[in-house]
């Protein structure tokens, strides 16, 4: 009876509890990241072979061909990939669009827990590197992922293409592990309670297409994390001040975060306003000048640096009339219900399967957001926020840094819009993975901030486990209902 | 930490929404463990009409036959798959074994129609005759599509085991095919078996405390 009691009273304790979370996030990672065929993740085959490049002899003393540009969406197998990896597709059969497996028609499988192509595939008899030119690789493979990926691509260089290929999708979910225990920080920051930090954590952690994402050989993996130490860095400024500390975690986070993508970018902005903000707070409150005039001052320095900085990046070409229709154009182009649609599912993982949960599950939660708007409402305007939310200057923070990420992904869609006269980035859920942790934050809060407005009894328990509750079995249906049943049967 | 929180009742409730939504998710999952062994072919299309029969032969390689799929509608969606007769018969085309309608394949896959039944313990090695026949409405389309493949109708034969956990067996061997060692088999099942254990546990305390 006392060892019970004993059990019971560890199981309660939160560095259990967030060791627990960290163990099944990852544990989750390797059930993903073995269900899910090799170069089935986003634009996978490329990543690998970024990495494949990266790993090269610098001297390329082997003859190469010059085979001209690739089509988008063609086979694996036409793409100037190296030998290993399309041969590999090939003998796992997949051979259907881009980086995909053809399901039904090719998927062929054996008795035994051994491919019947494995062993040809395991002996290594393609070259590891690319002899055709020019060679396709993402970001020119400057990324840092890429270089860091190389580094356990050479270490396993002996190995077969399955172990160093699944090797580095590890990699890609340690990094997610890592990020979920930012996330977990961020919120013991802004002053959530230790059992709501843990469960809004969880919920997180289960977001079916967040999940499945850490998984791939993807740099948006590590994009991910430098956001998530970007704001964690912003966070203890705005809780402490700025000190060495969170000036150094916000500029390498932002350093980093750009050396992986070119999103990071929008961290500069971010900080940019973040710093003039305090700066603003600290020096209004010393000298004899209206503060209104000093929130002018650094409003306005602000977007100086920021458009200084960014120009390259910002579809700004021609006089204000051009730029004004470009604009217009651009924006009748995605005035489209569908492509917001689209966004959101992406966003979600529901698989386009057309079942009744597919079809009616992207209503239902933006049903739960519309309420929870709401609420976001009656939090900024009210004199008197609930105990057990945090305080309004991390919402308005969170909710700038989802205005900017928005601002930088649409900016980035008009320019390939100006330049290529098409859309074609288009706005996949996917590029909104940075800012998840805050947006599932917020919505937790408005509806926290709802109940605590109907009901004088806290309910925000109630709604914090049923999130939990509703994400993990959403979780489980798109893993044993769908995903399962898609690749294997 | 400290106990705070809502009232049992609640917490009990939120524990019966997740054990019953679980139900429904293993449920659903056992219920679409089942095998093919070859691949779909997709030739060019036949029509058949309103009381037309078209015919195709198969053998069984397995024991346990309890599906056929078959590719319909030409690319298009079929708006009434019940209109879609079939029939199972033994090798001469004559003694019904099992009949009924089709149904869309619960994936939704494109042209995949399924026609499930009560499985065939003894059907390895055996030939079978799969009679499709279309019985439209009036708001039906005249026609109706099959694919064909080697001027058959393009369709494949769909196995499942004893018992469940021969069914999971095979899913977790066609899960390690292509897999480093560390993600086959027995690691497969400790990863897969540990999430999901950890995960149940976690959430019940979380609720709970």
């Amino acid at each position: 009876m006392k060892n019970f009691q004993q059990f019971k009273d560890f199981c309660k304790k939160s560095h259990f509890l967030l060791f627990l979370i960290l163990a099944i996030f990852f544990l989750k990672g390797l059930a993903l990241l073995t269900v899910i065929p090799i170069f089935n993740g986003y634009d996978e085959a490329r990543h690998y072979n970024t990495i494949q490049y990266l790993a090269e002899s610098k001297e390329k003393n082997w003859p190469t061909i010059e085979k001209g540009k690739t089509n988008e969406g063609d086979l694996v197998q036409r793409f100037n990939y190296s030998e290993e990896i399309k041969k590999t597709a090939e003998k796992i059969r997949c051979v259907g669009g881009e980086d995909k497996c053809n399901l039904y028609e090719n998927n062929l499988f054996i008795q035994g827990s051994y491919g019947q192509n494995e062993k040809e595939i395991n002996s290594r008899p393609w070259k590891q590197y690319n002899d055709e030119y020019p060679v396709n690789i993402a970001s020119s493979g400057k990324s840092l992922y890429h270089k860091l990926g190389a580094i356990i691509e050479k270490l396993l260089s002996e190995k077969s293409i399955l172990t160093r290929f699944y090797t580095l999708r590890i990699f890609s979910v340690l990094f997610g592990t890592i990020t979920i225990l930012i996330f977990y920080l961020i919120l013991r920051n802004i002053g959530f309670s230790k059992k709501h930090n843990l469960i809004l954590t969880a919920i997180i952690s289960f977001q079916p297409h967040f999940s499945f994402y850490y998984t791939y050989i993807n740099y948006d993996c590590l994009l991910i994390l430098f956001f998530a130490t970007f704001v964690l860095g912003a966070i203890l400024s705005l809780k402490n001040g700025i000190n060495w500390k969170n000036l150094t975690l916000m500029i390498a986070s932002i350093f980093f975060g750009i050396w992986v993508k070119g999103t990071a970018y929008i961290l500069l902005a971010v900080f940019v306003f973040l710093i003039s903000f305090l700066t603003y707070k600290k020096l209004s409150k010393k000298t004899n000048v209206r503060a209104v005039y000093w929130l002018y001052f650094f409003l306005a320095i602000s977007f100086f640096i920021i458009t200084v900085t960014l120009e390259r990046y910002l579809p700004l070409i021609g006089n204000f009339n051009e730029i004004a229709g470009s604009f217009f154009r651009y924006f009748m182009k995605n005035a489209d219900f569908g492509l917001i649609l689209l966004s959101s599912k992406t966003y979600w993982g529901t698989l386009p399967f057309g079942n009744w949960i597919s079809d009616n599950l992207i209503n239902i939660i933006w049903l739960i957001q519309f309420i929870s708007i709401i609420g976001l409402f009656l939090f900024i305007f009210s004199k008197k926020k609930p105990e057990f939310l945090p305080e309004k200057k991390y919402v308005i923070f969170f909710i700038l840094m989802i205005l900017a990420l928005q601002a930088g992904i649409r900016l980035a869609d008009w320019q390939y819009f100006v330049q290529n006269g098409k859309l074609e980035l288009q706005t996949p859920g996917r590029y909104f993975f940075p800012n998840i942790a805050l947006h599932i934050t917020l919505v937790f809060i408005d509806l926290g901030m709802i109940s605590k407005t109907l009901k004088k009894e806290n309910y925000f328990d109630f709604i914090l486990s049923s999130g939990l509750v509703l994400m993990f079995i959403l979780f489980m249906h798109n893993l044993f209902n769908l995903l399962l049943l898609d690749f294997y049967l | 930490m400290k106990i705070t929180g809502f009232k049992f009742s609640k917490k009990i409730f939120l524990l019966l929404i997740l054990a019953i939504f679980l139900i429904f998710i293993f449920l659903r999952f056992g219920k679409e463990l089942i095998f093919f062994e070859k691949s779909l072919q997709k030739n060019s299309p036949i029509k058949i009409s309103k009381g037309q029969e078209l015919s195709g032969k198969f053998e069984s390689t397995r024991a346990n036959l309890t599906q056929v799929e078959i590719l319909l509608g030409g690319g298009k969606k079929l708006t009434n798959p019940t209109a879609v007769k079939v029939k199972l018969a033994d090798e001469n085309c004559s003694k019904i074994i099992r009949e009924g309608s089709v149904d869309p394949s619960y994936l939704k896959r494109k042209d995949i129609y399924e026609f499930r039944f009560s499985k065939i313990a003894d059907s390895k090695g055996k030939k079978y005759c799969l009679i499709l026949g279309y019985a439209p409405q009036e708001s039906d389309a005249k026609n109706l599509q099959v694919y064909t493949s080697n001027g058959k109708p393009a369709m494949r034969a769909v196995y499942t085991n004893n018992n469940i956990w021969q069914n999971i067996d095979e899913l977790s061997q066609r899960v390690s095919q292509y897999k480093p060692f560390f993600l086959k088999h027995y690691f497969l099942w400790v990863i897969f078996l540990s999430f999901i254990i950890f995960s149940i546990f976690l959430i019940i305390v979380l609720i709970l405390i």
